[in-house]
């Protein structure tokens, strides 16, 4: 069966259409019936060439061409919506890419999944930016999490470095998650409820008397996740200090 | 004083010494005072070296942490609270480089990326969520940055003082090392 599709009328784009255009669309049909058919082409117009057709009464009969040009059709909206398309096409080319033949259990072997442990403080917006770059490289999702100590109350600096890490985590589209009760089983549950490969740390801030009674963190974080590759990040303005 | 009181005195000591020393060589991150004042460093695509540097030497005068905030626009065919990787991806290397050099000169820095429809905008929503004492601006250069009106703005809006810095031309500009 072959069919043909106006962009605006996809599910997943309505809003960005409205916003684009000004005008809800109410006939939409569902992302799904795109992902199930065995190909998609772009039938791609130039604005000028359909506002053409238009006027040829190719579209819609003659006594409706004028508000339509003014309305719906007019080259703005038109050159929005072809750019709509073209992304729209490109994503779906991308996402055909990965090969058919691997079953979910390969796929989820392949997927990385990269989960940073934040604390309220400025330099884990580095450290989540720097986790973000990682992921992208990887191809893969990214988490952040940050675990509440039980009670712990919070400064005012801590709950804006929070608020700010929370807002970094929306522009980045990353996964913003809180967890209450010890670092390390928290981190452990959470890595196997979202299938983690990697876990990026900060570097410890650690004495050697929390060391000594308690173990080092990165120790632990090795310990208690088997096959999870734990990347230690560093701030790189350190490195100067290396000179001999 | 007895020689085991002696000894014990020397074997704590000793241990003090060793717990503490990782410590001490440990290299030391610049870091803020609790209530310490806060620069806020607002640019838009990229940030004058000459207005990064004044900025860190304000900071450091007044013991205060430098917060640069990269302004990410997002274009009105996406939601307001769309994830914009292609814009992040040109901040990322701007405030890596701006965090070097401020760390780098002993400045604590707490750097932000915020969006908006217009650079006021993303400053509007940043300021309503967190406080400022001094604004440093780098004034409009050759239709690049901030605009004119958004300096106009700025200056009726600022929640502190503000500054505005006219980055010099290229040649007068002296070399500025980022990296501190």
């Amino acid at each position: 069966m072959i069919s043909t599709v106006n962009v605006q009328h996809l599910e997943s784009l309505n809003d960005s259409v409205a916003e684009l255009t000004d005008i809800r669309v109410r006939e939409t049909f569902p992302d799904r019936i795109l992902d199930e058919a065995d190909e998609v082409v772009l039938v791609d117009l130039t604005p000028e060439a359909l506002q053409e057709r238009l006027r040829a009464g190719k579209v819609y009969p003659q006594e409706r061409v004028e508000a339509a040009l003014t309305n719906f059709f007019r080259t703005d909206n038109l050159s929005a919506l072809r750019e709509l398309a073209l992304r729209e096409v490109a994503e779906d080319v991308e996402e055909r890419r990965q090969p058919a033949v691997l079953d979910p259990l390969s796929r989820q072997a392949i997927t990385e999944r990269v989960l940073v442990l934040v604390t309220p403080e400025p330099r884990s917006q580095r450290l989540l930016r720097r986790s973000w770059r990682s992921a992208q490289r990887l191809g893969g999702e990214l988490d952040a999490l940050w675990v509440r100590k039980p009670g712990q109350e919070l400064s005012d600096e801590e709950r804006t470095s929070l608020a700010a890490l929370r807002r970094l985590a929306v522009i980045l589209g990353a996964h913003f998650l809180e967890e209450e009760g010890e670092l390390v089983p928290a981190v452990r549950k959470v890595a196997a409820e979202r299938g983690s490969t990697y876990v990026f740390v900060g570097t410890p801030d650690e004495s050697r008397r929390r060391k000594v009674l308690r173990g080092s963190l990165v120790s632990a974080l090795v310990r208690e996740l088997p096959g999870i590759d734990i990347r230690v990040v560093a701030n790189r303005a350190d490195r100067q200090k290396l000179a001999p | 004083m007895k020689a085991i009181e002696l000894i014990l005195i020397v074997v704590v000591a000793g241990l003090v010494v060793l717990l503490a020393w990782p410590r001490l060589r440990r290299p030391r991150r610049p870091a803020a005072a609790p209530g310490a004042r806060r620069i806020l460093v607002p640019f838009v695509g990229n940030l004058d070296p000459t207005v990064l540097a004044a900025a860190i030497r304000i900071a450091r005068a007044e013991d205060a942490v430098l917060v640069p905030a990269y302004l990410v626009i997002v274009p009105l065919r996406f939601p307001e609270e769309s994830p914009l990787t292609a814009e992040v991806q040109v901040a990322m290397p701007m405030l890596e480089a701006v965090e070097h050099a401020a760390l780098g000169a002993g400045v604590p820095v707490d750097a932000r990326i915020e969006k908006g429809r217009s650079p006021t905008h993303a400053l509007q929503r940043l300021w309503a969520v967190e406080h400022f004492d001094r604004v440093v601006v780098p004034a409009p250069t050759d239709g690049a940055g901030f605009s004119p009106k958004d300096i106009t703005w700025i200056l009726a809006h600022a929640p502190g003082e503000t500054l505005i810095l006219r980055p010099r031309p290229a040649e007068e500009a002296p070399p500025v090392r980022l990296a501190g």
